[in-house]
C-alpha cells in the first residue's frame, strides 16, 4: 500500500493530508511536525492570539480527527536528512521509508540579531506568539523592526493593548515587497493615524540592554527606549535538511514544477518551496491561500496521478488597524495602473500588463476583491472591464 | 441532502468559498458570506466542500441530512 510521508505539519502539510483523504486516497499517511502542538493555523498569531483575553484554539482538527482519518502524527520531531535514492526521511527520532514524500517545512524567521538581549522576539510559531503575548502585557514601549505585514499586524495588536509602538523600516515606505509605493504611503498614513510612530528609511545599528532589551539605536544615532522588540524582516525557506538530497534548492526554496513536483517521488508545498510559472520562473509565495491551493493541487495529483496546476489568482490579506487589506494577483511588473480610490476606507488600485488585469490592491472592497480574483484567474482583458474603461485617465 | 451552515460571527469575508463555488456562495455588501443556495445538489458537492475547506476562518460547515 502506498505510503505518503508529509514533512511539516502546518497549513500546507496538514492540508495535503486532509486533501488526500478527501480525494479518496486509501494508503498510509504520516505527518511529521517539529512543534509539539497539533497542526494549527498561523494567521491569528499576530492578531487575536496576542490581543484576546482568552484566545480561541487555532488547531485545525482535534486528535480524534487524525485517528479517524488514519493520519499518523509524529509531533516534536525535526527532519534532519532526506535520502531520495533509498526513499527514506531521517528525523531526530526515527528513519521512515516512503513511497511519496511531501516537503512542507515552511520557513524560519530571519533574525539579524542572534546575540540580542532578552525581550527580542520573532514571530512564527504558537510558542513565539505566547512569548510576545506575555511581553506585550508587561511592556510600555515596543519597537517593531520591519514594516511588513507581520510587523504592522503586531504593531496594530500592541496598539489595541495600549502599548506605545515605534516601527522601524529600512525602505522609504512600509510593505515595499507587497504593495506599490503609492498604496504603501496610504498604509503608512493608516498606521500613523492609529498612533504608531513609523520611522522609514532607517536601519537598526544596535540593540542595547544588559539582560533585557532597553533600547534600539538607529543608524542616525536616534535611541528608542523600549521594553520589548519584535523583529519582522522576513523568513527563509527551511531547506537545510534537504542538503545532499539531490533536489534543486535555491535561495527561493525547493524548486518545484507547476504541478508541485520537486523530483522523483518528492513534492513541495507552502513557504518552503517555489513553484515554476508558465514562463519557467520559480516563485515563492509566503501566503496562506497559496499554501492551501498548492496542498489541494498536490493532494489531487498524488491521489489521482494527475498533473493539475494552481489556476487561482494569488490572494493575500492583512488585518491591521481595523482595516482589511487585500492583495490579489501580481502587482509588480505592470505597464498600466488605475487608481479608483486613494481613500483609506475604500482604496482600490488595479494593475495590468499587456492588456490583461494582473493585480489589485484593495481596502474595504469585498465585492471588488471577489471580482478581481475571478477576473485575474480568467486572464480578463482590461478592455472588457467597464470600471477600467470608465477610469481611463 | 447536504445543508450549508454559516457562522457569521466567524466569517471574515475572505471569499475563498466564493472563488470555489460562486453559484452557491456570494459576498454581501457587509463583507460577509451570503448563501445563494442553502442546500447543495450532489453535483455541486465537490466544489462546495472545497469552499468549506478553504475558509481561513472555519466559518462554514456541512450538515448531511437524510433526504
Amino acid at each position: 500500500m502506498t505510503h505518503v510521508a508529509v514533512v511539516g505539519a502546518s497549513l500546507a502539510g496538514f492540508r495535503v493530508a486532509e486533501g488526500l483523504r478527501a480525494e479518496g486516497f486509501d494508503g498510509d499517511i504520516t505527518l511529521i511536525g517539529d512543534e509539539p502542538h497539533l497542526p494549527y493555523d498561523r494567521p491569528p498569531l499576530s492578531k487575536s492570539v496576542l490581543v484576546d483575553d482568552e484566545p480561541a484554539s487555532t488547531a485545525f482538527q482535534d486528535a480524534a480527527w487524525f485517528a479517524d482519518n488514519r493520519v499518523t502524527l509524529h509531533l516534536g520531531e525535526t527532519a534532519r536528512r532526506l535520502d531520495t535514492a533509498a526513499r527514506t526521511v531521517h528525523t531526530d527520532a526515527r528513519s521512515l521509508n516512503y513511497d511519496e514524500l511531501v516537503v512542507a517545512t515552511g520557513a524560519t524567521p530571519r533574525n539579524p540579531f542572534p546575540d540580542a538581549p532578552d525581550g527580542v522576539f520573532t514571530l512564527r510559531t504558537a510558542d513565539d506568539a505566547a512569548r510576545i503575548r506575555t511581553a506585550l502585557r508587561a511592556a510600555r514601549r515596543l519597537v517593531v523592526i520591519g514594516a511588513g505585514f507581520i510587523g504592522l499586524e503586531i504593531a496594530s495588536s500592541a496598539r489595541r493593548l495600549g502599548v506605545d509602538v515605534t516601527v522601524v523600516e529600512l525602505e522609504p515606505v512600509p510593505l515595499t515587497r507587497s504593495v506599490g509605493d503609492d498604496a504603501a504611503a496610504v498604509l503608512a498614513d493608516i498606521a500613523r493615524a492609529d498612533g504608531v510612530h513609523l520611522l522609514c528609511g532607517r536601519a537598526v545599528a544596535e540593540l542595547r540592554g544588559t539582560t533585557t532589551v532597553e533600547s534600539v539605536v538607529l543608524d542616525d544615532g536616534t535611541e528608542l527606549p523600549c521594553d520589548a522588540v519584535v523583529v519582522g524582516v522576513g523568513a527563509v525557506p527551511a531547506t537545510e535538511w534537504l542538503a545532499g538530497s539531490g533536489l534543486e534548492v535555491t535561495r527561493a526554496g525547493l524548486i518545484c514544477d507547476a504541478t508541485g513536483r520537486a523530483g522523483d517521488h518528492v513534492w513541495g508545498v507552502g513557504d518552503v518551496c517555489a513553484w515554476t510559472d508558465d514562463a519557467g520562473t520559480p516563485h515563492r509565495h509566503e501566503h496562506w491561500t497559496s499554501a492551501a491551493e498548492q496542498a489541494k493541487v498536490v493532494a489531487h495529483n498524488l491521489a489521482c496521478d494527475d498533473k493539475r496546476t494552481v489556476t487561482a489568482a494569488t490572494y493575500v490579506w492583512s488585518d491591521q488597524f481595523g482595516r482589511r487589506i487585500d492583495i490579489v494577483g501580481d502587482i509588480t511588473g505592470h505597464d498600466d495602473l488605475r487608481v479608483l480610490s486613494r481613500n483609506p476606507d475604500d482604496l482600490a488600485y488595479l494593475y495590468a500588463r499587456d492588456g490583461l488585469l494582473t493585480g489589485a490592491c484593495l481596502i474595504g472592497q469585498p465585492r471588488l476583491m471577489v471580482r478581481c480574483r475571478q477576473w485575474i484567474a480568467a486572464r480578463t482583458p482590461v478592455a472588457d472591464l467597464e470600471l477600467w474603461v470608465s477610469s481611463a485617465p | 441532502m447536504t445543508k450549508i451552515l454559516v457562522d457569521l460571527g466567524k466569517c471574515q469575508g475572505y471569499a475563498n468559498c466564493v472563488v470555489a463555488a460562486p453559484d452557491i456562495f456570494d459576498l454581501g455588501d457587509s463583507g460577509k458570506v451570503d448563501l445563494l443556495e442553502a442546500t447543495v445538489a450532489d453535483d455541486r458537492l465537490a466544489d462546495v466542500r472545497e469552499g468549506v475547506r478553504s475558509c481561513p476562518a472555519a466559518a462554514l460547515t456541512l450538515e448531511e441530512t437524510a433526504s
